[in-house]
């Protein structure tokens, strides 16, 4: 599915070394954490969904055990569905279904073959479909950390730019181009100035904060404190406090209406991975505050929804659970009962732009109705392409389905000479590109840079990474192309009052710069600056 | 301009001519009869037109001569010498008019409906733009119905840019400016009695179109000449002695001019031009 150029080794060296040295000196308490102030509490239970899709990504299957999700077809009575699910070996109840809007998802222990409950559920005639409830992945296709950032850090921090009102007359005022005062924005984010960015934020200056970005992923972490939860360490559990804090450069005040529909179901969000945090610091990273790096809307508001789950969680659910050992071979997986009930939450809760950096090769009919509902409640959907041009360059779900819906795009990516990245997916459902990152790893520019969480930080010490420290880290992948055109799209919503999701579609292709190959880049390069600044009669 | 002594419809002048002409001696009543003069009828005066009308017109309406039993009548009264009725109209036929090449200042008033109706709606809220302008037709050319044209308009409204669905709030402000040099043939010219003179042309227009953005940059505005087509079509009435208001329908066209970028593209529409509604009011200069 992705390419295979992160190193995942650490993920299980680390915890392992420092289990053994654990064992070694007997540790059994917690490990407090360091940052003082900082409350020290149990983590709450979890929904045991992450072991769940470890197992699977574990066993290499591509669907959660036992797990379908389908729909009846419009106005079947309710003594007909039931008379449906008796199809299934287990005849669940109606009551038993987990209805996210009209799509259900049936949990049938008893056949843990997906595809035989699809096919079983499929083939009722009130059924309209039926498929496993798949796993797709959120995964970089390459990662390097650079200096870490903290709000110590942001010792000559200025203000950010202050929201521009909405002017009642026609804007007349000469724009000029802005440069944020971030120290690493010059050096590490050539992204932004490729795509127009400087002359956009002087038209736009980081969008409004009526805008809501969904950002449907491994989650932005919406509060700091510190967890006690048993961990194995190797040899046995142990009590580990696992430290969280929010970024320093994404306001938890910009964090709205956070949802974790498969880790912790609670009303905060915690990113074990960083990919979350990673793209909604390209859409809207705080900006102009002397620290760290830029966002693309940096005023309008987040929302993080949780639907993928790695290592860390289905460590810390095995914990829970008492089961031993380490979540060996598990990546990050994203399940499409999460996915489609995160694209419902966020159309619910108002958000203007829902971001999928995620996917899959499986179809799945229920997410693209989720993101044509979506599109209809108003949102425009953002949806990467896929890394896997190099692994047989497979059809790609969702983005495959973007092509068919006005106010859904497929962003490919394009490396810092505006080339089609190595790693990015092609194909004819392919809509537009952004900057993804493509080349050695020792150039900064192969990279896109944002500040995330810092996994370098590996205090031989500790069990567990700090989910505290953050770094700019440099990912590559079509994730990151995603942000960029979700950044967009908000900046777009602040700009163009009451604009459709197609419309937005329609004007981020008609300003983007023609790059060739429609199937590798689709209409081009997005161009913020020229998406914001409007179309004339003649220009 | 030369005035006219007595205006009388060329119908009844006719009618006159043939009264006097001896064809309806028989039927006039010698008392009423002209003496003959000498002069023949070809030194009939306006004012004899007008006495020989009633005489005509008269026995038309059921005038019947006294019984001849009872008048005396008189021998033949021939003309001498004798003219044929072709030769005694020939004189009286109106030579061809030949008008002074003469000169029509106007001002006008367009309202144009842009054939780039989406592109103009989407920027501008409207795609019917109002235009001011002046002008010169000089008319008679060669004595006949030619007309030259030239003339100049303005037409500027702001509005914003926009996706071509909602508007975005930079402002954006357009202006155009036809020039139409055209050439036409203005009818029933030869009379000065006409209060209406039906005209039409074509010709060439050439346009200059700006669209400028205050908030942009210089490398946003446009400015260019375009060169086009026109027809146009209306009639001249005449409000006095040389005060006139033309109502008149111009077609231009502009192809190509638009639909290589901004909302034109989008929306595949590819010519400035339009239909006008045009008023002009103008003051001929020079003798009828």
């Amino acid at each position: 599915m992705m390419r295979k150029r992160l190193p995942q080794a650490w993920r299980f060296l680390l915890p392992t070394v420092a289990g053994v040295a654990a064992a070694i000196v007997g540790m059994a308490q917690p490990i407090h954490a360091r940052r003082a102030g900082q409350n020290v509490t149990a983590m709450p239970s979890t929904s045991g969904r992450a072991q769940a899709i470890a197992v699977a990504t574990a066993r290499g299957l591509a669907y959660v055990p036992g797990e379908v999700i389908f729909k009846f077809k419009n106005g079947t009575p309710t003594s007909f569905q039931q008379r449906a699910l008796m199809a299934i070996r287990s005849r669940p109840q109606l009551s038993d279904v987990h209805w996210m809007h009209e799509i259900g998802l049936i949990h049938d222990d008893s056949q843990p073959d997906a595809n035989v409950l699809a096919q079983q559920l499929g083939e009722q005639a009130e059924v309209e479909y039926a498929h496993p409830n798949y796993l797709r992945q959120a995964t970089p296709v390459a990662r390097v950390v650079g200096s870490p950032v903290s709000p110590a850090s942001n010792s000559s921090g200025t203000p950010g730019i202050p929201i521009r009102p909405i002017a009642a007359a026609a804007l007349t005022t000469p724009f000029t181009p802005f440069t944020p005062n971030d120290p690493d924005y010059g050096q590490l984010q050539w992204n932004f100035p490729l795509i127009g960015m400087p002359g956009a934020w002087g038209i736009n200056p980081g969008g409004g904060s009526s805008v809501i970005v969904a950002v449907v992923d491994t989650g932005i972490t919406t509060t700091s404190q510190t967890l006690t939860t048993p961990l194995w360490n190797g040899s046995a559990f142990a009590s580990a406090a696992l430290r969280f804090a929010t970024s320093p450069d994404l306001s938890p005040s910009r964090l709205v209406n956070p949802q974790d529909l498969v880790f912790s179901p609670n009303n905060t969000v915690l990113d074990l991975d960083g990919h979350g945090t990673h793209v909604g610091s390209t859409i809207g990273e705080d900006t102009n505050n002397g620290l760290g790096l830029a966002g693309i809307a940096f005023n309008v508001r987040i929302m993080p929804i949780k639907v993928c789950t790695g290592y860390w969680e289905a460590m810390i659910e095995q914990g829970q659970t008492g089961t031993p050992g380490f979540a060996t071979g598990v990546g990050t997986s994203c399940a499409d009962s999460a996915i489609i009930e995160g694209i419902q939450l966020a159309a619910d809760a108002g958000a203007k732009v829902i971001n999928l950096s995620l996917g899959g090769p499986e179809p799945d009919t229920g997410i693209q109705n989720a993101i044509a509902d979506a599109v209809g409640e108003g949102a425009f959907v953002s949806i990467a392409m896929g890394n896997d041009a190099e692994n047989g360059n497979p059809t790609e779900y969702p983005a495959f389905y973007a092509a068919g819906i006005n106010g859904a795009m497929s962003v490919a990516a394009v490396s810092s000479t505006m080339g089609h990245a190595s790693y990015s997916s092609s194909g004819s459902y392919c809509e537009i590109a952004a900057p993804g990152g493509d080349g050695p790893e020792s150039a900064n520019t192969s990279f896109v840079w944002q500040v995330t969480l810092n996994f370098n930080d590996q205090d031989p010490t500790l069990l567990v990474p700090r989910f505290d420290e953050y770094a700019e880290v440099g990912y590559s992948g079509t994730s990151m192309a995603t942000a960029h055109v979700s950044g967009l799209a908000a900046l777009i919503f602040s700009q163009y009052p009451n604009i459709k999701p197609a419309a937005v579609e329609a004007l981020i292709k008609q300003t983007a710069m023609n790059l060739g190959s429609s199937t590798q880049f689709g209409s081009g390069l997005i161009q913020a600056r020229a998406a914001l600044f409007g179309l004339g009669i003649a220009k | 301009m030369r005035r006219r002594s007595t205006r009388i419809p060329p119908a009844f002048v006719f009618v006159g001519l043939f009264a006097v002409t001896g064809s309806l001696a028989g039927a006039i009543p010698a008392a009423a009869q002209t003496p003959p003069t000498g002069e023949g009828p070809a030194a009939l005066s306006a004012a004899s037109v007008v006495w020989a009308v009633p005489l005509v017109s008269a026995a038309s309406f059921g005038w019947a001569p006294p019984d001849a039993s009872a008048v005396p009548v008189a021998p033949p009264v021939s003309f001498a010498p004798a003219v044929s009725f072709e030769d005694q109209r020939a004189p009286y036929r109106r030579p061809a008019a030949r008008l002074q090449t003469g000169i029509r200042l106007f001002g006008a008033v367009d309202v144009e409906q842009m054939l780039a109706k989406q592109s103009f709606a989407a920027t501008l809220g409207t795609s019917t733009l109002l235009g001011f302008g002046a002008g010169v037709d000089v008319i008679n050319l060669k004595g006949g119905g030619l007309f030259m044209r030239a003339a100049v308009s303005i037409m500027s409204k702001s509005g914003t840019r926009s996706d071509g669905t909602v508007s975005n709030g930079i402002a954006l402000d357009v202006k155009m400016l036809p020039v139409d040099l055209g050439v036409g043939w203005r009818f029933n010219h030869g009379s000065r009695t006409n209060q209406v003179t039906p005209f039409i042309g074509g010709g060439a227009l050439v346009m200059h179109y700006s669209e400028t953005i205050p908030a942009g940059s210089p490398s946003d505005n446009t400015s260019a000449w375009f060169l086009g087509v026109e027809a146009f079509g209306g009639v001249d009435l005449r409000l006095g002695s040389s005060l006139t208001v033309a109502p008149e329908v111009d077609f231009r066209s502009l192809p190509g001019a638009i639909g290589n970028g901004g909302l034109s593209q989008v929306f595949n529409e590819t010519n400035l031009g339009g239909v006008a509604f045009r008023v002009t009011v103008g003051v001929r200069l020079g003798r009828r």
